[in-house]
């Protein structure tokens, strides 16, 4: 349908009708090639100034692009502890978000088996079930959740060395024949510990 | 050595549909075979690691080349005698042709540095889809064994079909380190089909205009760096329904060949999601109309002959281990209180990611009605996508306690709606024949080939 003419142009409907999705489609176009500009941006900057990882090792990879703070853990917790050891893990919930995952935490962690423990008590019977170490964790969040709060595990652990990974409370590095005791724990506790199975 | 596994993979893809290759594009074949082919592979791995056939490279090139060597022979009887030759003729392109193709190719390599540098980082890659793999690749084998070992986690292990385990799996044996790269390739092929199933109704330029219009769109592009299965299950699914809605149109075998390998291989990909039933009851009404009854019963046997695959191996291995399904429902009932909040969810999370192709979709709509009138068997093919998010959400909702969390899955799910939407546009685009003229003499020809159909 004609609506009206300027100059020698005959305007109809239709015209602004293709104008208005035009202007619609470019818009919105724009709007997200706005939005993705910085991720891609930020994909290329981070591989302009890490170049070296782009021919590096998974593991190398891998530190950067997981927290690196967690990666050490669980290279820790590798390296002190069999391929084939059982070994019991938070409850899973804030603060643990990641070592309280078993799924998560399995990943890095494989082919080690690991069972998660409760809140209050350990929640399994560590000799019946083969548990021969539990990690021991502050938690690697702020966040709490499921009336959760930060230090685990809760209970003491007859141990025969406990592995801490740095400082905690007033200890470091590996300490034999002492058992675990919960209330000597601090937000920077992070370790592991080998259970004395004759003492439990 | 991965390498040319996967170029085998290709192969496979070209020669599963290349029985019928007149009826596509040389380069969407191509681009088929990219993503086609690993997804079959993984099913043929997932075939010989049922009949514990070890995942030695031997016996991963091998059952690849028999699978190759199976489809030359079906592709060989009845062939077609005077089958069409390729002639490939390189267009000519305009200068904003030529633009729009470049930076669709800076995409696909952004996304393919993205996916190749970067080993798999995200949370649900590593705690299943990744690890799967490594198992897999550990064991050379299903690892039935490992993944019921421990019984709090085998549920989780076999809560979605192993596809891209698998392909993650044999990328590690044959000696890869990282494969991501085949994620890539799904959003080439998820990107690239969209300009050639909507290039008939519409001009080049604007054809790869709405081709780059997809491919910016943040929900598509990123999820393509992170090696979640959503975008392989959306390419999948999308096109399975697209090649359907070309074949009602243009009646051509191959589209329809392809668009009933799809939708089984979709859900090869995620079995969970219920939208498979839509084409399955849309496809037979279709049939039924056209007097096709024989086809029902070829695509239901299609289907199902593929589908069922994993419902049946994961029902043996809960029976077998004595596992229960994840979260078990909490039993169905009529809550008439969930309606508005499921409804609500509908729209937040499955349409909400994409209210911008809604609403051009809308205006387009609008403008001419006519069209839509004409496509209404389309339309209410889309709607019923709609209407079941809805029910599944209720039924989620009533179901679940903890429903209202997968929002972001929600999300993710609905990608598929992105290609599905700009075939709609494409196909009730307003006519711009009364334009051409007026706007070549006053506008210039840059925007007369804008809106020109060629």
């Amino acid at each position: 349908m004609k609506i009206y003419f300027l100059g020698n142009i005959k305007v109809t409907k239709n015209t602004y009708r293709l104008i208005v999705i035009f202007a619609l489609v470019f818009s919105i176009f724009v709007f997200n090639l706005v939005k993705i500009k910085s991720g891609i941006r930020s994909g290329l900057r981070i591989l302009k100034s890490q170049r070296s990882l782009v021919f590096a090792d998974y593991e190398t990879k891998m530190r950067f692009k997981s927290r690196p703070d967690m990666w050490e853990f669980y290279q820790f917790i590798k390296s002190h502890s069999e391929d084939n050891a059982k070994i019991l893990i938070p409850p899973q919930g804030y603060p643990w978000s990641m070592t309280g995952n078993a799924a998560y935490s399995r990943y890095f962690l494989y082919p080690r088996h690991l069972i998660n423990g409760k809140l209050d008590d350990l929640g399994v019977n560590l000799k019946e079930t083969g548990v021969k170490y539990v990690l021991l964790s502050w938690g690697e969040d702020v966040g709490l959740e499921y009336n959760f709060t930060h230090g685990w595990p809760k209970v003491p652990v007859p141990a025969k060395k406990i592995y801490y990974l740095g400082d905690c409370y007033n200890y470091s590095g590996t300490i034999v024949n002492k058992d675990f005791n919960p209330n000597e724990m601090d937000q920077h506790c992070r370790g592991l510990i080998e259970v004395d199975w004759e003492r439990l | 050595m991965w390498f040319l596994l996967f170029l085998l993979m290709i192969l496979l893809g070209y020669l599963t549909i290349a029985r019928w290759h007149n009826d596509f594009h040389p380069i969407e074949h191509i681009i088929i075979s990219v993503f086609l082919g690993p997804i079959v592979a993984s099913l043929v791995f997932f075939g010989i690691g049922l009949l514990n056939i070890p995942f030695s490279p031997r016996n991963l090139f091998v059952s690849l080349t028999v699978s190759c060597l199976l489809f030359v022979f079906f592709n060989m009887i009845k062939r077609t005698p005077n089958s069409k030759q390729i002639k490939i003729k390189v267009p000519s392109f305009t200068f904003f042709e030529l633009g729009m193709i470049i930076a669709l190719a800076l995409l696909f390599f952004w996304v393919l540095l993205q996916d190749v540098v970067w080993p798999p980082f995200s949370w649900d890659v590593l705690a299943l889809y990744d690890f799967r793999g490594r198992v897999i690749a550990d064991y050379h084998s299903l690892a039935q064994g490992f993944f019921t070992s421990q019984s709090n986690l085998t549920a989780y292990n076999y809560v979605y079909p192993f596809s891209t385990s698998i392909l993650h799996g044999v990328i590690y044996i044959t000696g890869g380190a990282n494969p991501k790269f085949f994620y890539a390739f799904f959003y080439l092929g998820f990107v690239g089909l969209l300009y050639f199933c909507i290039r008939r109704y519409l001009s080049r330029l604007l054809s790869l205009f709405l081709t780059l219009f997809m491919a910016v769109t943040p929900d598509i592009i990123f999820p393509s760096t992170i090696a979640y299965p959503n975008i392989a299950y959306a390419l999948l699914f999308s096109y399975s329904t697209i090649y359907f809605w070309k074949y009602m149109r243009y009646r051509k075998n191959g589209f329809l060949a392809l668009s009933i390998l799809l939708l089984p291989l979709s859900t090869w990909i995620r079995n969970s999601e219920p939208f498979w039933v839509i084409n399955i009851i849309f496809m037979t009404i279709y049939f039924i109309k056209n007097r096709q009854i024989l086809m029902i019963f070829a695509m239901l046997l299609i289907f199902f002959g593929i589908r069922e695959i994993w419902p049946i191996y994961q029902g043996h291995i809960f029976a077998t281990s004595g596992q229960i399904k994840i979260d078990p429902p909490q039993g169905f009932h009529i809550d008439l209180t969930k309606i508005p909040e499921s409804f609500l969810f509908t729209i937040k999370y499955f349409t909400g990611s994409w209210w911008q192709y809604f609403l051009i979709l809308f205006f387009a709509a609008i403008s001419s009605w006519k069209k839509v009138l004409r496509s209404s068997f389309l339309i209410f093919w889309f709607i019923s996508y709609l209407g079941i998010s809805f029910l599944g959400t209720y039924f989620f909702a009533v179901s679940f306690s903890w429903w209202n969390q997968i929002g972001g899955s929600a999300e993710r799910v609905s990608v598929f709606f992105a290609p599905l939407l700009l075939y709609l546009l494409a196909v009730i685009f307003p006519d711009t024949k009364n334009e051409r003229f007026h706007l070549k003499i006053k506008l210039g020809n840059r925007i007369y080939n804008l809106i020109n159909k060629q």
